[in-house]
């Protein structure tokens, strides 16, 4: 029945597509029309406004029509909501089956099928008038509501076989059960019913038969297709299986598989790349050292001032906490036109690290790279580098070798001991003539010892290039790099050590062996360095915490100079850090240290005037790049000045204290007339100078010379400070008062360049302070800034399970919420067909009624009539 | 007894014989206390006393065993002889044993009062102590006449503080504990009306005499207080009498305090410089609200005031008060002021109570301007010398003055005068301003006195902008004030004006700036790698 109506269908649509068609070809206007159906009408149009243009989302319901939609809705709910509801309650149908009354459905012919098909339509078309004349076949056949074009759609063939032939009975064993069709079916009821339960079984497993069999041939294809898969790829599941044996090729192979691979490294650096890396490193720490040497908000030049690139949304409305400074700087060309030379980069302490990291090769370079060098100089350096080289290769590979050896030695974890710094027992041991003569026995690997002694035992008595021998090994053998955190520990009780060590050096030295604790000073230092540059904020701490405790020492009573190991250490802090900052957690507190022991203690001993001559001379080589000045430090050099100047009783100097202004002290260095002035050559100030008591007439000399020196250099240094004037005046007053004859030749010309420098600075001329000039407020150029990271954090972050359960309640929420409202639509929908049968009744019932009337009053007519004419008959 | 308890004393540790001397003194005590058969206990403790005073042991026990004797004694009033006039003494034992007594007293407090320049000073404190004690049961239970209970005995204050003011030796830490009795209303009183016969103008050239003196008029100070609360040492059981015998108003110490310091003004003729400045100090600080005619010192403190240093500070101080309170009128005090600002100033304690005075003398803004530049001019030119502290107290203080007087502004704006111009004659003038802003040397002069004719006004505070490259960062911080935009509300100059080296030296400590920047030359010697000063200069090895 089924392929019958297919038929139908297909021939239906058929001559549906043909009347198209030719309605199509003889339709003159058929060509305007699909074109204003394709525009479509604007006031059937709803279009949803969209709020945002969300990229990457497509969206469906941008515009939809109203009108075509709900046409749509009403005709799905005629075709089966009002079906169904029509068939409520309805358990049979009426079917005319009276044209080919006497046949089986296997029996009819095409003929009586087409001609009940007609029937049907007949019938129909005699209901509904409208669609009389309709040539177009409108009505589309369904099944079960449903269109036929839409059941093929999802139609399965097979399984609807065996639905068919699975649930219901032989069409022949009904029609002849139920309708009694067939005469020759004589048996009783209770037989016939006994047979077709048999015959169902029988048919069941007939079928259930048949499955298995179609499974098992379809197992076996598949197997077999498994097996003909092994044979193509020629690996079967047992050859997979197997292993062999692995032999040492293997092994060593699955060993290099689960090693660690080599990190991707740049490539080995030429010579000339690396000279290139260095020298960039370098200018980039030159100009980060420049940019804290101007410090916070110092006067910047308006040459270098950088105007700041700022968006519209970092006006100062003070939301944003981080500064604009953070944020990269521009790119600008200088006023030369050279790019990028003020491409500051933010301070990293990678830069640092990397210094660090920098082994002595780099440092070679740094060397080789010094311009200023001459070439000899180079080549000689060159050689020593090479020989410091191979030095250095020994004992890495030393190292190395040893590392396994040190490994199993149980490291003992020390605790950290703060430098104490007291003076060594053992001082005298220290003797220099005393050195213990063996270069052989230097080990190659050492372990810091656990405390001081054992480190003063180990350095003592060597001479000062073995100690620092032993330094640098101890330093290669506890390198951070190779075991992290108790190597940091290691190095930096090696610092302190170390800082103790020249502490002892220093105090109590005496003229003898001065020189010597220079010397070892000397060859510690570059390794000191090296130690301060891995750690750098630990060790500078450290440094810190022993610049406090001296000046803690010094406090106690201000009057008495510092002894010379202070003085040591403020020399080690310029070597070490970058003194030129503006503010420096190191540096700084020097200087006031420096300041107040200027300022503060009694001149009056050979060593003190020397020690003072230091500090001016260290506080001088921190300020050297800064070009800041420390008035003590130029007030002591005026002093010296005046100790040199010999005084009658009754004259009196001005003097700022320390100095005094009157008695013996106020002379100290003022030397009468001398008669071998002319032996005497130009001396720097010496070591011995800084441990001995007594004056000597040199040594009068030299201080005074060496001031003078200094105050030229200083005065020269602050050049461009537009109140250096100030600073020369006072000692151009004093140097009319010095008594130059009597000085040896050398000191008549550091004189004479010291006071040409101070009569130039004092000359100069003064601008008055104008205030800078103010700059037109430029408008703000207003750009959107925006934002990098949008963390919207209204809902807490929730775990997976409970993420599928909210999204899944969501969706029900919204199933829900459009279910009701199908149903509302539905019942809307029901109530009005309802509505309109009820009219419809109603209609049909008036016309009846009105018919009835009708009728009624022509009856009555016709009966009135027959009275009338009976009453004529009787007059 | 006594050479018993010495040799005792020799033979063990000292620590346990000074126990045992004083339990024995102890005993010693009670039992004369006890009985009076064991009087003669007495004159073994005096003697002991003596021993110990001679040999310089320690004589504390027995400080504290006579004061512990005689405060008993005087309380059972056993030193009491009823002397009726026109009768002879009568001679019984009872009569003798109280004479014996009572020169025992005196005997024991001499030695006491002789104590006090032990050179323990912890000894001296309990002489002193001790003999204040005494002092006091002595005037709750007199001597002599048991009627009259509330008789001050005068004459034991006198003798103490004539032990005080020694002409040998500084008393001032006795002072310093006797400072504990000013706070009773009767020592006070007694003490201002003794002061006068204390002191004579030969006494008072010594030196140590004179300090200790004025050290004691230091501790006795006249205060609201002091009369408020009627704190009496002595006296107590003057509420049950019926009319007050003494009464200790404000007017006769105040009489006693003017008789005194213009004795003392009389002697100022030739005093030294610690002597006179302790003289000022304790003018300034105790006695001039109590005088009533303190225009009678100007002539003082203006002669003080010639004398430079700290002593013309304190004396600028007095007449600043004789000023304000009293109306004088001083001429050329800002001179004076002017010429105290001199680099010396710095190394004096006195600086803070310098600026705290410019302070207020340069507060007014009705002084013309080029004397209020004057002074900038010169603070300015002490900045570059002094110490850092100060000048960041200088700084402070110029930044106040300057906006205090507007007109000031033209130290560090020159161009001031341009504005509010036309437009194309400020171009001319321009020019004009940009040649004549150019100066060769620096118009204010440092040495003139007068600060008028110091032609301030013309120049410029480059000094400060010199200090803006201070090595030391608060200065250079402090002195950037100039290219900024002033502010409307004064810097607080008591916060730094106390600030010392150290202070400043903690505080860069406390600013734990976590990065310690390094010097990125590696050095290959003790020297820098580049430009090493120590090597230009040294020879070190």
């Amino acid at each position: 029945m089924a392929k019958v109506r297919k038929n139908k269908k297909a021939l239906a649509d058929q001559v549906y597509s043909k009347k198209a068609n030719g309605a199509k070809q003889t339709n003159p206007f058929a060509s305007a029309k699909p074109a204003t159906s394709n525009r479509l009408n604007p006031f059937e149009v709803h279009v949803n406004k969209e709020k945002f243009q969300i990229l990457g989302r497509t969206c469906k319901h941008d515009k939809g029509l109203p009108g075509v939609s709900r046409a749509k809705a009403v005709k799905k709910r005629k075709e089966t909501l009002a079906v169904e509801y029509q068939n409520k309650h309805k358990t049979n149908k009426f079917r005319d089956r009276r044209i080919g009354r006497f046949q089986n459905s296997d029996q009819l012919s095409e003929d009586v099928i087409n001609a009940r098909f007609v029937a049907a339509r007949v019938e129909q078309l005699k209901q509904n008038k409208a669609s009389r004349f309709n040539l177009n076949d409108d009505d589309i056949l369904t099944h079960r509501g449903q269109t036929l074009e839409e059941i093929e759609h999802f139609r399965d063939e097979r399984s609807d076989d065996e639905d068919l032939e699975d649930d219901k009975l032989n069409a022949e064993f009904t029609g002849a059960a139920h309708f009694g069709g067939d005469s020759e079916l004589s048996k009783d009821r209770q037989s016939a019913i006994e047979d077709m339960i048999a015959e169902q079984k029988r048919r069941k497993i007939e079928i259930a038969k048949e499955k298995d069999e179609i499974y098992s041939l379809t197992e076996k294809l598949d197997s077999n297709y498994k097996e003909l898969l092994g044979l193509v790829d020629k690996l079967s599941k047992k050859e997979m299986l197997e292993k062999s044996k692995p032999d040492d090729y293997d092994k060593a192979l699955k060993e290099m598989i689960f090693e660690p691979r080599g990190v991707v490294s740049d490539k080995l650096l030429s010579e000339e790349d690396l000279a290139k890396q260095e020298r960039k490193r370098l200018e980039e720490l030159e100009k980060e050292r420049l940019k804290r040497m101007h410090g916070d908000g110092e006067i910047v030049d308006v040459n270098t001032k950088q105007t700041e690139h700022r968006s519209a949304d970092a006006l100062d409305d003070g939301y944003f906490g981080y500064s604009v400074e953070e944020e990269d700087e521009t790119l600008a060309y200088n006023l030369d036109g050279e790019l990028g030379t003020k491409l500051m980069e933010n301070v990293s302490k990678g830069l640092e690290e990397e210094s660090v990291e920098l082994d002595e090769n780099e440092e070679e370079n740094e060397e080789d790279k010094d311009d200023e060098n001459s070439e000899e100089e180079s080549e000689y350096e060159n050689d020593s580098n090479k020989d410091e080289n191979d030095d250095d290769n020994l004992s890495d590979l030393k190292v190395t070798d040893s590392e396994s050896e040190t490994e199993d030695l149980e490291k003992s974890v020390h605790s950290k001991k703060n430098v104490h710094i007291k003076t060594a027992e053992s001082k005298n041991d220290n003797m220099p003539n005393s050195y213990i003569n063996e270069n052989d026995d230097l080990p190659y690997t050492m372990d810091i010892p656990d405390n001081y002694e054992g480190f003063n035992k180990l350095l003592h008595k060597r001479k000062p290039e073995e100690q620092g021998i032993i330094i640098e090994r101890l330093i290669k053998c506890n390198h951070p790099k190779l075991d992290g955190i108790n190597n940091r520990d290691n190095i930096s009780k090696l610092f302190d050590f170390l800082l103790q060590y020249v502490n002892e050096l220093f105090t109590d030295a005496t003229q003898d062996d001065i020189q010597i604790q220079f010397k070892i000073l000397d060859i510690l230092n570059p390794h000191m360095y090296d130690l301060v540059q891995m750690i750098p904020d630990k060790l500078s701490n450290t440094l810190l915490d022993v610049i406090k405790e001296k000046y803690n020492n010094y406090i106690k009573n201000i009057k008495l100079f510092p002894p010379l190991e202070t003085l040591i250490f403020l020399k080690l802090v310029s070597n070490y850090c970058s003194t030129s900052d503006f503010r420096h957690a190191v540096v700084t507190p020097c200087y006031i240290f420096i300041q107040h022991v200027l300022s503060k203690a009694r001149i009056r001993t050979r060593q003190e005037v020397a020690g003072g001559l230091f500090l001016v001379t260290i506080c001088f080589e921190f300020s050297r790049l800064s070009k800041r000045f420390l008035p003590a430090a130029l007030n002591f050099l005026l002093g010296i000045v005046y100790l040199s100047i010999p005084k009658r009783p009754v004259e009196v100097l001005r003097i700022v204290p320390p100095f005094q202004s009157t008695g013996p002290m106020s002379k100290l260095l003022a030397i009468a007339e001398i008669e071998e002035k002319e032996i005497l050559n130009e001396e720097l100030l010496k070591s011995d100078d800084l441990v001995l008591t007594t004056f000597s007439i040199d040594f009068k000399i030299r201080a005074l010379n060496i001031a003078l020196k200094l105050i030229k250099d200083i005065i020269s240094n602050l050049e461009e400070n537009i109140g250096s004037n100030y600073l020369a005046i006072p000692i151009l007053e004093l140097f009319d008062r010095v008594h130059l004859d009597i000085y040896p030749e050398f000191v008549h010309t550091n004189f004479k360049a010291a006071k040409s420098v101070l009569e130039r600075v004092s000359k100069k001329k003064l601008t008055k302070i104008v205030p800078p000039e103010k700059k037109p407020k430029a408008l703000r150029l207003l750009e959107p800034r925006i934002e990098v990271i949008y963390d919207d954090k209204r809902r807490p972050r929730l775990t997976k399970d409970k993420e599928e359960r909210v999204k899944l309640v969501h969706k029900i929420r919204r199933e829900t919420k459009g279910a009701i409202r199908e149903i509302r639509r539905d019942t809307e929908f029901l109530q009005k067909m309802r509505i309109e049968q009820q009219i419809q009744s109603d209609m049909e019932r008036k016309e009846k009624v009105k018919r009835i009337y009708q009728e009624a009053s022509i009856q009555q007519g016709e009966l009135n009539e027959l009275d009338r004419i009976k009453k004529k008959k009787k007059f | 007894m006594a050479t018993a308890v010495g040799s005792a004393a020799t033979l063990a540790n000292p620590g346990a014989i000074r126990s045992q001397i004083s339990k024995e003194l102890r005993t010693k005590a009670n039992d004369f206390l006890n009985s009076r058969r064991n009087a003669n206990n007495l004159l073994d403790i005096i003697a002991h006393f003596q021993h110990c005073v001679k040999e310089k042991q320690s004589i504390t026990a027995a400080v504290l065993t006579l004061e512990v004797v005689f405060v008993e004694v005087l309380k059972r009033r056993e030193m009491c002889i009823a002397g009726v006039p026109l009768k002879p003494k009568d001679e019984s034992a009872e009569t003798k044993y109280r004479e014996w007594l009572r020169q025992r007293y005196e005997e024991a407090m001499s030695l006491i009062l002789s104590s006090f320049e032990s050179e323990k000073p912890a000894e001296a404190a309990q002489a002193l102590v001790s003999s204040m004690k005494l002092l006091a049961a002595e005037g709750k239970h007199p001597l002599d006449k048991c009627d009259e209970p509330c008789k001050f005995p005068k004459q034991r204050l006198r003798s103490i503080l004539q032990k005080l003011v020694s002409a040998t030796k500084s008393q001032s830490t006795l002072l310093q504990r006797f400072k504990e009795y000013s706070e009773y209303l009767d020592v006070v009183f007694y003490s201002w009306k003794l002061m006068q016969q204390l002191a004579t103008r030969a006494a008072f050239a010594n030196d140590v005499f004179a300090c200790n003196y004025l050290e004691l008029i230091n501790v006795l100070p006249v205060t609201k207080d002091l009369h408020d609360q009627q704190k009496l040492l002595c006296i107590t059981q003057s509420s049950g009498e019926s009319s007050q015998p003494e009464c200790f108003d404000y007017a006769p110490v105040k009489k006693c305090i003017n008789k005194v310091w213009m004795c003392l003004m009389q002697w100022t003729d030739d005093i030294q410089e610690p002597v006179h400045r302790q003289m000022l100090i304790i003018l300034l600080e105790r006695i001039l609200p109590h005088l009533e005619k303190p225009i009678l010192l100007t002539d003082f403190l203006m002669d003080s005031l010639d004398c430079g240093g700290p002593v013309s500070l304190l004396a600028l101080q007095g007449i600043f008060t004789l000023i304000q309170k009293h109306n004088i009128t001083y001429p050329n005090i800002y001179e004076k002021l002017y010429s105290m600002f001199e680099p010396e100033i710095f190394h004096t304690k006195f600086k803070a109570r310098l600026f705290y005075l410019a302070d207020i003398f340069l507060s007014s803004t009705h002084l013309p301007e080029n004397l209020v530049a004057a002074f900038v001019k010169r603070l300015a030119r002490l900045s570059l010398i002094a110490p850092p502290q100060d000048s960041i107290i200088i700084l402070h203080f110029i930044g106040n003055l300057i906006l205090r007087h507007a007109g000031l502004k033209r130290l560090i704006c020159a161009q001031a005068a341009i504005e509010g111009m036309p437009n194309l004659l400020k171009n001319f003038y321009c020019v004009y301003i940009s040649f004549k802003l150019l100066v060769s040397r620096d118009p204010f002069i440092m040495e003139e006195r007068d600060p008028t004719k110091s032609n301030a006004l013309d120049s410029s505070l480059w000094e400060v902008v010199s200090l803006q490259r201070h090595a030391i960062p608060a200065v250079a911080n402090a002195a950037r004030f100039i290219s900024q935009p002033l502010p409307t509300t004064e810097w607080d100059l008591s916060s730094v004006l106390e600030l010392k080296e150290d202070d400043i030296f903690d505080q860069e400590i406390a600013k734990k700036s976590k990065q310690y920047a390094l010097a990125f030359e590696r050095p290959q010697s003790l020297y820098l790698p580049h430009d090493d000063k120590v090597k230009q200069y040294w020879k070190l090895f």
